[in-house]
């Protein structure tokens, strides 16, 4: 008999304990103020830089009514040269030196670079302190980029994300998976707290915790309506099934509850263009040893292996994988594919598609 | 270049941003042939980060179909084929999976050189990330609120002027394009104003580390390139090419599009995780997916001598090609797709376009659920009906949007393929899904790409074109039909057209076309049958002569198409009645949408 055919699947990681690496960069080049070997706890800084490239590029031959062959000898301040707020970096007399037309720097800052009739000012107005985030040590360092931290504990992927990062203690919001978030929920004791809730959460919930200063929010479910507002209050939000209202896995909920009221991480990069996947990570300090801690275990298909449905009427179902059939099976559509069978955590068997599978665990 | 003529079994792979599919092309009685197919998931992102992966699991999809041996015991592709029929003697591949390149566009005007530049980048692989036109940057100071400073001593916003040329400037040097296109100026034309520019974007490349500073491409006033290189040359590389708008009236794109195809290969398809291991397997260029596609539609435009149009609809991109004798244009939206970026879709075409298409009641917040949630799991398949219609709909709103700019008069032959057309098995719902969204007119043919590899075939030419030939003739498509699509401004129910058709079964069937409906009249494939076709009074129909139009035509899978919705369809304003016109239409042509 042929063998099944079990390609590979996607994947969501639900671990309770294990090692994992993490890069920390900057976005732009500045100082590490750490060394390899050194530990870090998550509000460390670890790196920083003057500003995060916040820069402004000046028409300074137009500014100053004059040709841009003639503007270097009107500078007063040369490019890689500080300058201080409100002082003065060009100068040109005028009226046979009566007056004089000045530029004044906007905000302290450096300037960056100087090309014809363009000035560059990189301004300071955002200095950036790039925090350690995930506890644990810095195993590498990269020159004035950022470092790589290994950190040991539970982590829990998400199906989406944004808003940025997040650190503060893990706080159970609602008592089922099931439940939503609302607005009465929520109060000034939010502040600084990683907020778990449920199925879902409402418009009113996620402005009054941003307002509170929630630390992040990791829910079952997001409403689309409110998926740029996640955004624009930057509160950092871990989605862990996917849009609409959503029960929250209960592999999920479960190792996120045997964790309320400890630090967690809520890393939920808003970017569309990267690749990593938002997730939530609960350090913990490995005392079993290295098998206690040790990297991701490779997640396979094969039978017993717990899969969560990501497509069709059973979307977000929770199950094993039962039976790995050799052949390929027919859907009630009349579309031929190869699948598993499943039993679900409500005690059902069910064929389902590979493509409709991702390994969780 | 491999010797064709000792070419024997290929394997041909198109890695998607989504899936990848493999595809074994073997020698049958003399011709080359498509054998069989595996389809799975591309591996380009963590945990894998390798491409091979997923070759790998299409492959031994393969293998277990056809009980051939594809795959040493370490993975390894085994080439060149074994005399016991194990391996293949080619592998060629072709891949979208890389991210588009960003692009940043600085020029002189936005109606002219500006404009000219997104036309082009939209043609390529490549998404424009910010523009900066400097003929908007004019005009008075713009009041800015400036939030408090408790540090520096201020308790209370104030406000102060910007000067909007600096505005658009730091907008400009907030983005991270992989590359900036300057343009501007006609070729001899003045140049002040684009050195200028040329300063502007020196001294925002030259503020940043080296490793991170974008490329420059100058596309602008040719007589400008030594001066601009002058400026720019000292902070990053240059690449100058022809003036994309040499004259007001003129535009030419052909060299902008070339050297950002190249950026592509060099910046993001040389980068893919696992290239490395797939270039042992192959001596061939593993080329994008979509000049593979164009390569196909050219190809049979030649080879028949026919005006085609190749829509391509993937999960990251949506594009559209036509051929018309030795000219070839390519529509291409890198960030359009019914995958990953189903989101950008959402947001660019809105929800309510969307749903236009939508023959269920959904609320918008239902509908725009699971479009959402497909673009989180692309790979998912529709196994409800409501999935499939989603799908269906958000392909529509993608096609129509990459081919806007696209000219669907005097077809001969239309040509489909991608993930959304290869995930749906009903036939008649994918040749709507492209009269919706393409809208053309005439007579002409539709055809499908029915295994999703026809852009691959395209790249068995770069081996063995003889091979690419035959199994892109011969298994590369299938044919839907002829599609009847006269133009008219009748009313609903008015006589569009007199058709009269002789089958080669023999008799006449004698149609008269109303306004507004859509009808099948089976023709097998294989067969053919003479149409005449009378249009009524102010009804157009392409190649009519006298009022008349002629031919023999060929059948297909659903056979003759009566398209009579008039062009632009006219979709009804009331909810209720529009969902119950677009259900019409699925049902005319052969029922529900398949799913699963």
């Amino acid at each position: 008999m042929a063998d099944a055919i079990i390609p590979t699947l996607a994947q969501t990681r639900v671990v309770k304990m294990a090692r994992i690496r993490r890069e920390r960069l900057l976005p732009t080049r500045g100082a590490v103020m750490v060394t390899a070997g050194s530990r870090v706890g998550a509000l460390d800084i670890v790196a920083k830089v003057g500003t995060a490239g916040n820069l402004r590029p000046v028409p300074l031959a137009r500014y100053l009514r004059t040709r841009e062959t003639a503007l270097e000898k009107y500078l007063l301040k040369q490019p890689g040269e500080d300058f201080a707020e409100r002082e003065i970096l060009a100068s040109k007399p005028e009226s046979f030196g009566m007056l004089r037309r000045i530029y004044r720097a906007p905000k302290a800052g450096r300037i960056a670079a100087m090309r014809g009739a363009w000035l560059a000012l990189d301004l300071l107005d955002a200095p950036l302190e790039l925090r350690a985030l995930y506890r644990g040590a810095v195993i590498n360092v990269m020159a004035r980029q950022g470092v790589v931290i290994e950190a040991t504990g539970a982590l829990v992927q998400g199906a989406w994300g944004a808003g940025g990062e997040g650190y503060g203690v893990l706080r159970k919001i609602v008592e089922t998976p099931d439940a939503s978030l609302t607005e009465e929920h929520i109060d000034v004791t939010v502040r600084g707290t990683v907020l778990l809730a449920g199925s879902s959460v409402n418009e009113a919930a996620l402005r009054r915790a941003a307002q509170e200063h929630a630390a992040g929010l990791i829910v079952g479910g997001l409403s689309p309506q409110l998926r740029h507002l996640v955004a624009e209050l930057a509160l950092p939000t871990l989605v862990t099934e996917g849009f609409g209202e959503r029960p929250m896995s209960a592999p999920i909920f479960d190792l996120l509850t045997a964790h309320i009221g400890e630090e967690t991480v809520v890393n939920a990069p808003t970017d569309s263009f990267s690749t990593m996947r938002p997730e939530a990570f609960i350090p913990i300090l490995a005392t079993g040893g290295s098998s206690e801690a040790a990297p991701l275990p490779t997640l396979v298909a094969q039978v017993n292996a717990n899969v969560r449905v990501v497509g069709g009427a059973r979307l977000g179902a929770i199950g094993k994988i039962a039976e790995i059939p050799t052949l390929p099976r027919t859907l009630e559509s009349g579309v031929t594919v190869w699948g598993a069978e499943l039993i679900t955590t409500a005690g059902e068997r069910e064929f389902v598609p590979w493509e409709n599978l991702e390994l969780i665990g | 270049m491999p010797d064709s003529s000792k070419t024997g079994a290929l394997l041909v792979a198109d890695i998607g941003s989504v899936t990848t599919k493999v595809g074994l092309v073997d020698s049958v009685n003399g011709e080359f042939r498509y054998v069989s197919a595996g389809i799975a998931a591309t591996t380009a992102a963590p945990p894998e980060m390798d491409i091979l992966t997923g070759v790998r699991d299409a492959i031994r999809q393969i293998e277990a179909r056809t009980e051939r041996q594809l795959l040493t015991d370490d993975q390894q592709l085994i080439v060149p084929e074994r005399s016991s029929a194990q391996g293949v003697d080619a592998f060629v591949a072709i891949t979208s999976a890389p991210q588009p390149l960003r692009v940043a566009i600085v020029g002189l005007s936005r109606e002219l050189s500006v404009t000219s530049a997104v036309r082009a980048i939209n043609r390529t692989h490549a998404i424009v990330e910010a523009t900066f036109a400097l003929d908007e940057t004019g005009g008075r100071w713009i009041p800015l609120t400036v939030p408090p400073n408790p540090d520096g001593g201020q308790t209370a916003a104030t406000t102060v002027l910007q000067d909007p040329l600096v505005l658009a400037a730091e907008a400009l040097a907030r983005a991270r394009p992989d590359v900036i296109v300057l343009v501007g100026g006609i070729d001899g034309g003045a140049t002040t104003a684009l050195y200028d520019l040329a300063n502007l974007v020196a001294v925002i490349v030259g503020s940043r580390e080296e490793s991170a500073r974008p490329i420059v491409i100058f596309a602008g006033n040719s007589a400008a390139r030594a001066q601009i290189a002058n400026r720019i040359a000292q902070v990053t590389p240059l690449r100058s090419v022809d003036n994309v708008r040499p004259t007001v009236e003129q535009e030419n794109l052909a060299p902008l599009q070339r050297e950002l195809e190249a950026l592509y290969d060099e910046k993001k398809v040389k980068w893919l995780p696992g290239l490395n291991g797939l270039t042992n397997w192959t001596s061939a260029p593993i080329i994008p997916s979509s000049l593979a596609f164009q390569n196909v539609v050219r190809y049979l435009a030649r080879r028949f001598g026919l005006s085609v149009l190749g829509a391509d609809i993937g999960g990251g991109a949506t594009t559209v090609v036509t051929a018309r004798g030795d000219t070839t244009t390519r529509a291409m939206h890198a960030s359009l797709g019914i995958g990953h970026h189903l989101r950008n879709l959402i947001d660019q075409a809105g929800v309510k376009q969307l749903m236009d298409w939508l023959p269920i009641e959904l609320s918008p917040d239902e509908a725009q659920t699971g479009w959402l949630n497909q673009s989180l799991r692309p790979r998912a398949l529709p196994t409800t009906r409501q999935d499939a219609y989603l799908a269906q709909a958000a392909a529509r709103v993608a096609l129509a949007t990459a081919a806007r700019d696209v000219s669907v008069e005097g077809l001969d032959l239309i040509v489909l393929t991608g993930g959304a057309f290869t995930s749906n098995s009903n036939l008649g719902a994918l040749a709507l899904l492209a009269l919706d969204a393409l809208q053309p007119r005439g007579v002409f043919s539709l055809a499908l790409d029915p295994f999703g590899l026809a852009p691959a075939f395209g790249g068995i030419a770069y081996v063995n074109p003889e091979a690419a030939a035959s199994v892109i003739e011969r298994d590369g498509f299938t044919t839907l039909g002829t599609v009847i699509a006269p133009l008219s401004n009748n009313r609903e129910g008015q006589i569009d057209a007199r058709v009269q058709i002789t089958p080669p079964s023999g008799g006449v069937i004698n149609l008269e076309v109303q306004h507004g409906s859509l009808e099948l009249v089976p023709l097998l494939p294989g067969q053919k049958a003479m149409i005449e076709v009378r249009p009524t009074g102010g009804v157009e129909l392409p190649h009519a002569k006298r009022g008349i139009f002629k031919a023999e035509v060929a059948g297909g899978a659903l056979g003759l198409i009566i398209d009579a919705r008039g062009r632009p369809i006219g979709l009804p304003s009331d909810p209720e009645k529009r969902r119950t016109k677009v259900q019409e239409w699925f049902w005319d042509v052969g029922g529900e949408v398949a799913y699963g």
